[in-house]
């Protein structure tokens, strides 16, 4: 392969709201540089987990490599990073955009700005990344690419900029592709300084260990050579480097400027974080690249196999999974009622559910999930500071001296007509009111602090449909606050059942208990006997609920030789209720523990 | 040579039931030809492949006496000429009022048919309309009747209870009057709604408003009381029967003892697999014209099945299970499959064991499907 000029190197990244078309953008950007067929084209290639293409949204980065002759006669390698798109893997998108000199803001011509795509700008002007916003999906009806461009105007873009594209018909790419020639700026870096690389994404392979895609800023990465990370100061030798196309494809090295990959033995991506510097052990840089954080958990849950025997297993899953995604963190935990299984740290709501389903299906687990907790700092009256990531472990309330909860600032965006609505649900979830912008004569930002906890139920959930799906939503950490809690605990058949147990503001107790009972109580199927429900705080009980006893349960025709039939309701009935958690005498199926997450509809 | 019960099927009515989803159909008389050219030509196929020893007949439906009582008679008489027969065994025809005449009875009757089941159902009229029956009250009786009269001794009564907008009242009344009829057996089956079933449509439809678990309950407890107040013992969780007048064709299922099967959509089992017959007449027809056994579905049962199989049966005789009979047959003690799960339902009352038998109780019987299901293995 030629060397290539470090003039002719392009590198940029896609930013999109989820849905905007960024996935599909980037399909045609492949097909049109003949870097893959169309016969080799399968929709959204750059996501490659199934879950990924199913849901329809980006999880982890990726990274493409295209070669394109532009209309100057000049030959440029065109390197493509496709980010994450949800919330909860913003720091992930800040370290992609970090990896680039140029970002196509992706916008749908027919919804126009979000929450989402101000907060990428923000980080890629942030990042000193070239804008080029384009207008997406001019195809469909509703699209009116005028009003998305006076939304440019407000955030700060020129609308004459705007490229018209329709990813779904191919319009617009040959424009596109020209214009990241010619306005995203070559990569500044000096391939003859030391080595200095950025690692944006890292994954294991189960049989080369973890693989880092970088950028290398200056210097250059080879076989052989030993390397550095400048976080953990882990020293590693590579086995392999090279460039995707966009499967992986060995190369001599690649230089500063260029986007590539490396193995190195890498056990745990624990080792080669997002974020973190690659440097050359023997020749270091003076400084690592600024802006690395640790990936920090946000939202906590326990997770337990419904058959204990299957313990193990969920172990094994969890440190497989754990290879991939240094954000995720578990630790062993005992539950009264649930018996041995692990509370689980997550970036947020989503990495949580993702999580989930991939243990569910790629590891064919059967859990039992309890609702979302957050950390809470808790200030005993001995000087003894806790914190508390499962409300079962809260102490006495006499112990107590204090609690801190965490704060997120929240920004919802959304057309005028809904902030009403949006702002009683904001107050409801113990919000306080910070800010509120029209950013043009019908969209407005409100800004908010809320309370973590309340977002993790089921905010967005109940935003969304009291907004009828205008609004968009977005949310960074933002400290924490005091504030007057108490644990509810919850009571089947007399007897306490930690899992089931939350923390709640005071003010709100009495109501989340009443809910959350009769909640369970359309969970729980009926037993061969009352069960009582209750809601108490400490010892005083403040709401109660009765299921009460199934009094007859039998199949009374059963003449004829049909027997297989029968049989088969009956070994429905045990599957039913094998997927139930028996707890003391009552047998409780899994969903219940997160009938929390479904209170106040 | 292996001894079987026998179940002969006639999928014939003179209209369906709105809450019936069995294999009937309301036919015209060349479909009925056909259909009884191939019952006859099945027997000589079933001869021929088990050479079985037949210790009872069960003429089921559908509504058999839809048929010419000649059209019955030849059938039994067909099974006579092809079958090993024991002596004296109990043949039984299920009759629906409004379908047999004294001609009729007294045709069956000399063919061999010892047993009636008269589908009675209700002796509201009101009721038997809204639930779909083409009879009334009065005929049933008469009917009845008319049947002791041809010689029928052994006659037994089907009634079903939890009907839609059915009262506790209405159920008694409907006992008190089937027990005025003096018959030897009664089977007493509450309303399930199937899927499929005109029912099922007024349902989800919000027009039909399913009796009460609490009713229905109420009901089935009347029916013990009452019944065996008045000489007959419940011998099975919807079977009453005067002293040694229990069917010992229906025994066969519960023992989980081998039984053989003619007709469309018939199921069977042959002492090593269940399998049932093509149900559609035309399949079922045309695989027999051909020289196969219309046989849709067949597979061999483990030993697990069996055990499964022997449980949930078995322990719908109010009498149980013979833990003796266990071990023969399985060579384990039923302690060694079950003994977590007979150790739990004995604490909660709703099992007992004693001497020999593993028996629901009346709690358990309430509640036996949450018992049955406990006993499936996989």
């Amino acid at each position: 392969m030629a060397k290539i000029n470090q003039n002719n190197i392009r590198n940029f990244c896609i930013i999109a709201h989820i849905d905007h078309g960024k996935s599909t953008l980037a399909d045609r950007l492949l097909e049109f540089t003949g870097t893959i067929s169309e016969r080799e084209m399968e929709e959204q290639l750059l996501d490659t987990m199934d879950l990924e293409r199913e849901r329809g949204i980006t999880i982890k980065a990726q990274a493409v490599r295209m070669s394109y002759q532009a209309k100057d006669g000049n030959d440029y390698t065109l390197n493509l990073i496709d980010t994450p798109g949800h919330v909860d893997f913003s720091y992930e998108v800040s370290r992609s955009l970090a990896a680039c000199e140029g970002a196509l803001l992706v916008i749908d011509a027919a919804q126009g700005v979000e929450a989402q795509t101000l907060a990428n700008i923000y980080i890629a002007l942030e990042n000193d990344l070239e804008i080029i916003p384009v207008i997406n999906k001019i195809d469909i009806p509703s699209a009116n690419p005028d009003r998305v461009k006076e939304e440019l105007i407000d955030i700060g873009l020129d609308p004459d900029d705007a490229i018209l594209t329709s990813a779904k018909e191919g319009i617009g790419i040959e424009e596109l592709l020209e214009r990241v020639v010619k306005q995203v700026p070559p990569p500044s870096g000096d391939k003859d300084k030391p080595l200095k690389a950025l690692i944006f994404d890292s994954l294991y392979d189960p049989y080369r260990g973890v693989i880092c895609y970088y950028r290398v800023i200056d210097g250059k990465i080879k076989k052989g050579m030993k390397v550095k990370m400048m976080a953990t100061k882990k020293v590693f030798e590579v086995d392999e480097v090279g460039t995707f196309s966009p499967k992986m494809k060995a190369s001599k090295e690649i230089s500063a400027g260029e986007v590539g990959y490396m193995s190195a033995s890498i056990k745990n991506v624990k080792n080669a974080q997002v974020g973190d510097t690659i440097t050359d052990a023997q020749n270091p840089t003076d400084k690592p690249l600024s802006g690395y954080q640790p990936a920090k958990p946000m939202v906590f849950c326990g997770m337990y196999p419904v058959d204990g025997k299957d313990y193990d297993v969920l172990r094994d899953a969890l440190e497989k999974l754990q290879l991939n995604d240094a954000s995720l963190t578990f630790e062993p935990e005992t539950s009264e009622a649930l018996g041995f299984g692990y509370r689980c740290g997550f970036l947020g709501l989503l990495h949580m559910e993702i999580m989930q389903e991939r243990l569910e299906r790629e590891y064919r687990l059967d859990l039992i999930t309890t609702a979302p907790s957050v950390i809470y700092n808790v200030y005993k009256t001995d000087g003894e500071v806790l914190q508390i990531e499962n409300p079962a472990n809260m102490p006495d309330a006499q112990e107590i001296d204090k609690i801190e909860e965490p704060l997120v600032e929240a920004k919802i965006l959304l057309p005028d007509e809904h902030v009403g609505a949006a702002m009683e649900l904001c107050q409801g979830k113990r919000g306080q009111f910070k800010n509120m912008e029209y950013l043009d004569e019908v969209r407005v930002r409100l800004t908010y602090d809320i309370p973590l906890s309340e977002i993790v139920l089921d905010f967005f959930d109940k935003l969304k449909s009291r907004t009828r799906g205008y609004a968009t939503f977005d949310y960074e950490f933002n400290g924490y606050q005091e504030a007057d809690l108490v644990k509810l605990n919850i009571l089947v058949n007399e007897e306490p059942v930690d899992a089931l147990s939350c923390i709640v503001h005071r003010e709100f107790a009495h109501d989340v208990g009443k809910e959350l009972t009769k909640k369970l109580k359309e969970f729980i199927p009926q037993q061969m006997f009352k069960v009582p429900i209750q809601a108490a705080i400490g010892h005083k009980i403040v709401a109660r609920q009765t299921i009460s006893a199934r009094r007859k349960d039998v199949l009374q025709k059963c003449y004829g030789g049909d027997v297989s039939r029968k049989k088969k309701l009956l070994k429905k009935q045990k599957e039913g209720k094998k997927r139930m958690k028996q707890i003391g005498s009552v047998e409780i199926p899994q969903d219940a523990f997160m009938a929390v997450l479904e209170i106040g509809d | 040579m292996k001894e079987f019960g026998l179940y002969i099927h006639i999928p014939f009515c003179v209209s369906k039931c709105y809450y019936c989803d069995f294999n009937s159909f309301a036919a015209k008389q060349d479909l009925k030809d056909r259909y009884l050219s191939a019952l006859y030509q099945e027997i000589e196929l079933l001869a021929e492949k088990y050479s079985p020893k037949i210790k009872s007949i069960f003429i089921g439906g559908g509504t058999p006496t839809s048929l010419e009582g000649t059209q019955l008679a030849e059938i039994l008489d067909r099974c006579y000429q092809s079958l090993a027969i024991k002596e004296d065994i109990e043949i039984t025809i299920e009759a629906n009022p409004g379908t047999v005449d004294k001609e009729k009875l007294r045709l069956i009757k000399e063919a061999g048919v010892n047993r009636l089941s008269f589908g009675v159902q209700s002796f509201n009229d009101e009721m038997l309309r809204k639930i779909g029956r083409i009879h009334t009250a009065q005929e049933a009786i008469d009917n009845y009747y008319l049947a002791r009269e041809v010689g029928f001794d052994n006659v037994s009564l089907d009634l079903i209870f939890a009907l839609p907008d059915q009262s506790l009242e209405d159920w008694q009344n409907a006992l008190l009057q089937a027990c005025e009829l003096e018959p030897k057996h009664l089977s007493t089956y509450n309303l399930k709604i199937e899927e499929g079933t005109p029912f099922y449509q007024m349902l989800s439809k919000g027009e039909l408003i399913p009796t009460s678990e609490e009713l229905d309950l109420k009901m089935y407890n009347l029916t013990k009381k009452l019944l065996e107040s008045k000489g007959y013992q419940q011998y099975e969780i919807s079977n009453f029967a005067q002293r040694g007048y229990e069917s010992e064709h229906n025994q066969i299922y519960w023992k989980n003892e081998p039984y053989l099967s003619l007709g469309a959509g018939a199921h069977f089992y042959d002492g090593v697999g269940r399998g049932y017959n093509y149900s559609a007449l035309e399949e079922y027809s045309q695989s027999i014209e051909e020289g196969r056994l219309p046989v849709k579905d067949y597979h061999n049962l483990t030993r697990e099945d069996e055990i499964e199989e022997t449980m949930m049966l078995g322990l719908r005789l109010i009498k149980g299970i013979s833990l003796k009979e266990f071990k023969e047959r399985f060579g384990l003690s039923i302690y060694e499959i079950y003994n977590d799960e007979l150790d739990k339902f004995s604490q909660q009352k709703l099992i007992t064991i004693t001497n020999d038998r593993l028996a629901l109780t009346w709690q358990g019987i309430l509640l036996a499907n949450q018992v049955l299901a406990d006993f499936m293995l996989t």
